[in-house]
């Protein structure tokens, strides 16, 4: 057992402290003494706290936990003082001894707490421990020099090597070829670039790289600075300069693609050729000239075309060109070119030059500032061209000109000259004559303002209103205008655009005629048309009338007449009737015949186009002669060719009318023999035939003179034979006209006492269908029209009679009105099976009662009864409402079938 | 952190993945320094910023780096340069843990402006412990959970390590059951 006492546990451990069960310091060393003085029997925790292991609190038992472990205590004193040692239990004085050291950083923070190295125990590493870490201290802090200095070095050799990598990258990065070779003329470096070249084309002669090398190495003029040649690789060509390094002993040859320099050189190539081609052929002289620094002056250069524009040669013209100038033109022209020089102005100038034997040529020059040479002279660049031709026809044009203005002058044309805002900028005289204006007055105006009216102000407006546009025609108008003084005149103006030299749009211009006169004229000349188509509407007005007025009493007449036929009359009596209604029907054919010539020669005369059938109508004609060719005992043949067309289209009626005049007079003049009705096809196309119809008899026949006459109105051959045979003379006048009308021709071919042939031609339309057989089915009119109540409208009380008494022997019951406004209320009274209205009456006539009574919606049949046998009538009739129509006098079986027709409808 | 913690880092990487890889995690952590002194003291986000990019090199969790980083800690850094120190530690894992304490407070011997952690062995079993630690650094509890598996790695004993307590959770420092 070892006990130590005091001073010898200082000497060996004089930082121990010593604890007892209450935590207080029984005592402690005298080196802790020197850094802690005065702690003894305080609590320890005053002095210190447990650092190491943690502790969550300070007790005995705690404290004795930590026996058997390294602890660290921190001194609770400024300095921060940490102790690294151990605990023990004393077990028989139940005390906690701890053993430690101070653990310091380093020697100074001991001086710092005034200990000293005695203060130590002797076994206590912790000085040399400092010593020691001092050391590592001192090593780190020379390490970390190394470090700094090895990696700023790295840092300069990664500089450097960066550097070395950007030099050497330079040449790597040249598109160009760049070798260096040695004396032997191999390739010691080259770049990328050279690399890429295999083969070497020079002089016409292929090469791979390493004999290329070899042969140029020995043709390099090394005397020569830099030694130049070209060769081809890869379709390129190259450059190559060889510089040869004489105290390295090795050649660098810097290459070049020159294809874009050989292609600049080619273009200049044919450029020089294509300029010195248009300056040698362009028939204008191209030249520079110069105005020297020193004040001298002259031609650089002068193409050679001047011999062919000039007739000079370069020489003659570089000396004495100016001398040529007319004298008139060579003053202003030396000005110009004095103030372009000054000025660096554009140069334009037209003169005159007088070369001998070639006499006066007009020039046209024109320069313009190219550029300074190195000196600073002023160098011109202009062309010269020959105008001669041009002022020739500029002169042309102005004379013409003057001649076209001297025309318009002499023919009273008044002339005006506009710009693109219609405002006027010439007026000749004749212009003032017309218009009554000065030209003072009228240029700056507008036309429009100054000449219109308001009848012609649209005119007006439209021609100076145009937009001027490059596609402005020519346009013209006759326009009635005033003048200064108010005077009404017409005028014709004609306008068109103006266009300068260049083609541009500058305006129009305007040609006035007066036309005055004329448009009197014209006037008067549509005044008498006027009053000419007046006068025919008159006639066919009077034509109408005069039907209506003679037709109107003949119908009474043979509507009488054939009621006295149908009476019991004695012979003498029946006689006497027969003869009153020969006479009245005679004439009705006369009334008939009139109206229709009178119709033709008013024009009024319409045809129809309808489908008909000419056989028939041959048939018919037949039919309708055959009892008085009978009664004669005359051999008749009616003869129709079998390839005549079923179908044609025409005015069937007309047709049948002029058959039936020619046959009628063949009859007539016909005693005995024959006659002979033919009907042939003499030409065919698919759409048409050629018709000669022929009628010849061997009747009386006619002179030779009166053939002539025979279609002449109211001819007949002499008295006697109108006494003998009767007649207007109007017939074969109107066949004649129906003939020429219906398309055809009609020719007479007779001799006296031998007979007559009457040959008509028709070129008939064939039409593609068949008439339709429109042949009425028989009526029993009894059957029909008994018992039927039949409105009778008719102011004339002999055709109220005549139709009364043949209605009612078909015992319809007749109801009488004697005009419209009576028809009006017989029908408020009563409803009708039809109604038989005349056209024309007094107080209401038939067309406006039809009107009013359909408008009543009223739908009893109408049929009209006209004296008026115009067709305008009688559209008129169904225009107003009507049904059908009969036409006075009464053909008895026509009206009863229109009558009958329309009620079974 | 002392300039060996960086160094071991560089060492692990460089082993294991070559000198370019380390070149690109340097480049990537952007700390440009080219030797590190093992007994030089750096700013702990050093280290921070290396793990984070070997992390994002690797493509792996920085927790994985950390775990890997403890056991090349203590199979590799500590056993060559302290291989005697650390024999000194104990002749077997229990041994070691034990002393583990004892052992860490004595690197500050070595490293005197360490500012090192604190552990401590409780709960001592024949075939488990608990070892606390108690540090003012955050984020290195894998590196911590490395060093006991490269621990139980060196003294041929496989362990089972758990981590029982965590400052993630609000107790004041960790707790790792050590099990064999």
């Amino acid at each position: 057992m070892i006990q130590l006492d005091s001073p010898r546990l200082n000497k060996l451990f004089p930082f121990y402290i010593l604890i007892d069960e209450a935590l207080s310091i029984v005592s402690y060393g005298k080196s802790l003494q020197k850094i802690c003085p005065n702690h003894q029997g305080e609590p320890i925790a005053g002095l210190f706290r447990v650092v190491r292991p943690q502790l969550d609190e300070l007790t005995f038992s705690k404290l004795q936990s930590l026996v058997n472990q390294l602890s660290v205590i921190k001194l609770k004193t400024e300095k921060n003082i940490d102790l690294r040692g151990q605990f023990e239990w004393l077990t028989e004085t139940n005390q906690l001894l701890f053993i430690g050291s101070p653990w310091f950083d380093s020697m100074e923070q001991i001086t710092e707490t005034n200990l000293k190295i005695q203060d130590f125990a002797f076994h206590d590493p912790l000085i040399d421990l400092l010593h020691v870490l001092k050391n590592q201290e001192i090593t780190n802090g020379e390490l970390r020099q190394v470090v700094a200095t090895v990696n700023r070095q790295k840092l300069d050799l990664k500089n450097s090597a960066k550097l070395v990598e950007d030099i050497a990258m330079f040449p790597k990065e040249n598109p160009d070829p760049l070798y260096r070779l040695n004396l032997a003329g191999e390739i010691v470096m080259m770049n990328p670039a050279a690399e890429k070249l295999k083969v070497f084309n020079y002089l016409g002669v292929t090469y791979n790289s390493i004999e290329f090398w070899k042969l140029m190495v020995t043709r390099i003029n090394i005397q020569e600075e830099r030694w130049t040649f070209e060769a081809i690789s890869n379709d390129c060509p190259y450059s190559y300069v060889c510089v040869f390094i004489a105290q390295k002993g090795y050649f660098n040859i810097y290459g070049r693609n020159i294809t874009e320099q050989k292609r600049v050189e080619r273009e200049l190539q044919n450029r020089v050729k294509q300029f010195k081609s248009l300056s040698e052929n362009v028939p204008t002289v191209l030249y520079e000239y110069q105005f020297n620094v020193d004040g001298t002056e002259g031609f650089r250069y002068v193409s050679p075309t001047i011999e062919k524009v000039l007739g000079l040669s370069v020489n003659e013209f570089v000396e004495q060109g100016f001398n040529y100038l007319h004298p008139e033109d060579k003053h202003r022209f030396l000005t110009k070119s004095k103030l372009a020089r000054e000025k660096l102005l554009p140069f334009n100038d037209e003169s005159r030059i007088e070369i001998p034997h070639r006499g006066t040529i007009w020039q046209s020059v024109s320069s313009a500032f190219s550029y300074y040479t190195e000196k600073g002279d002023k160098v011109f660049t202009g062309i010269i061209s020959d105008i001669t031709a041009r002022k020739k026809s500029e002169e042309i044009i102005r004379a013409n000109e003057e001649k076209y203005r001297r025309i318009i002058s002499i023919m009273k044309l008044g002339l005006l000259e506009l710009d693109t805002e219609n405002l006027i900028t010439f007026s000749n005289e004749a212009f003032c004559e017309l218009s009554g204006y000065q030209t003072a007055e009228l240029l700056g105006k507008k036309p429009s303002d100054l000449i219109r009216t308001e009848e012609s102000l649209y005119h007006i407006g439209k021609i100076n209103n145009q937009p001027h546009q490059e596609t402005l025609n020519f346009f013209a108008s006759e326009v009635e205008v005033k003048d200064k003084w108010g005077n009404a005149k017409w005028w014709l103006i004609g306008r068109a655009p103006r266009y300068n030299e260049t083609g541009q749009m500058i305006g129009s211009m305007g040609i006035h005629l007066d036309l005055t006169g004329h448009r009197e004229l014209e006037l008067s000349l549509i005044k008498a048309r006027e009053e000419a188509e007046k006068s025919a509407k008159a006639k066919e007005v009077f034509l109408a009338n005069m039907s209506h007025e003679i037709r109107t009493p003949l119908n009474g007449i043979i509507g009488m007449v054939r009621e006295l036929m149908d009476t019991q009359l004695s012979v003498e009596q029946n006689t006497s009737v027969s003869h009153a209604q020969t006479a009245s029907q005679h004439l009705l054919s006369i009334i008939n015949n009139i109206l229709d010539l009178s119709k033709i020669e008013a024009g009024a005369f319409e045809l129809e186009k309808k489908p008909f059938n000419l056989k028939e109508i041959m048939e018919e004609a037949e039919c309708i002669l055959r009892p008085s060719i009978t009664k004669k005992e005359l051999a008749v043949t009616f003869l129709v060719d079998n390839e005549l067309s079923n179908c044609f289209l025409g005015d069937a009626p007309r047709i049948r009318q002029v058959l039936l005049n020619i046959v009628n007079n063949a009859i007539k003049f016909t005693e005995a023999g024959f006659i002979n009705v033919e009907c042939k096809v003499v030409g065919a196309s698919e759409t048409s035939q050629h018709v000669k119809i022929i009628i010849a008899d061997s009747g009386i026949g006619m002179e030779e003179n009166f053939i002539k006459m025979i279609f002449n109105k109211f001819s007949q051959e002499n008295n006697t034979m109108r006494r003998k045979y009767g007649g207007t003379g109007l017939g074969m006048a109107i066949t004649h006209e129906l003939v020429n009308l219906l398309g055809g021709k009609i020719q007479v071919e007779s001799e006296k006492g031998m007979g007559t042939k009457f040959i008509m031609d028709f070129n008939f339309e064939i039409h593609s269908n068949q008439p339709k057989d429109e042949a009425p089915m028989p009526i029993d009119y009894m059957k029909t029209l008994s018992g039927k109540n039949i409105l009778l409208v008719e102011d004339n009380q002999m055709n109220r009679l005549v139709a009364t008494n043949l209605l009612k022997r078909y015992q319809i019951n007749i109801v009488l009105a004697n005009h419209g406004r009576e028809a009006l209320e017989k029908i408020e009274e009563q409803s009708f099976d039809m109604i038989l209205m005349d056209l024309q009456m007094p107080v209401m006539d038939g067309l406006e009662a039809t009107r009013l009574i359909r408008k009543q919606n009223n739908k009893t049949p109408i049929v009209a009864l006209t004296a008026n046998a115009f067709k305008s009538e009688i559209a008129s009739c169904y225009e107003a409402g009507m049904n059908d129509f009969a036409t006075k006098p009464f053909e008895v079986e026509v009206l009863l079938s229109t009558i009958a027709k329309n009620l079974l409808k | 952190m002392y300039g060996i913690v960086n160094k071991a880092i560089e060492d692990l990487v460089k082993e294991n993945f070559g000198e370019e890889k380390w070149e690109a995690i340097k480049i990537r952590s952007g700390v440009d320094v080219d030797f590190f002194i093992s007994s030089e003291p750096y700013d702990d986000d050093v280290t921070y910023k290396l793990a984070q990019a070997v992390s994002d090199e690797m493509n792996i969790s920085v927790g994985s780096v950390l775990h890997v980083f403890g056991e090349w800690w203590v199979l590799r850094t500590s056993k060559e340069k302290y291989g005697g120190l650390m024999a000194a530690g104990g002749s077997n894992l229990l041994e070691f843990l034990v002393n583990l304490p004892v052992f860490h407070n004595r690197v500050m011997l070595i490293y005197p402006k360490l500012t090192p952690p604190e552990f401590k062995v409780t709960d001592v079993e024949e075939r488990s412990v608990l070892v606390h630690y108690h540090s003012k650094r955050v984020g290195l509890q894998d590196f911590v959970k490395g060093i006991l598996t490269g621990l139980a790695k060196s003294y041929q004993t496989e362990a089972v390590i758990e981590l029982v307590q965590t400052r993630d959770n609000g107790s004041s420092h960790e707790i790792f059951k050590v099990s064999w």
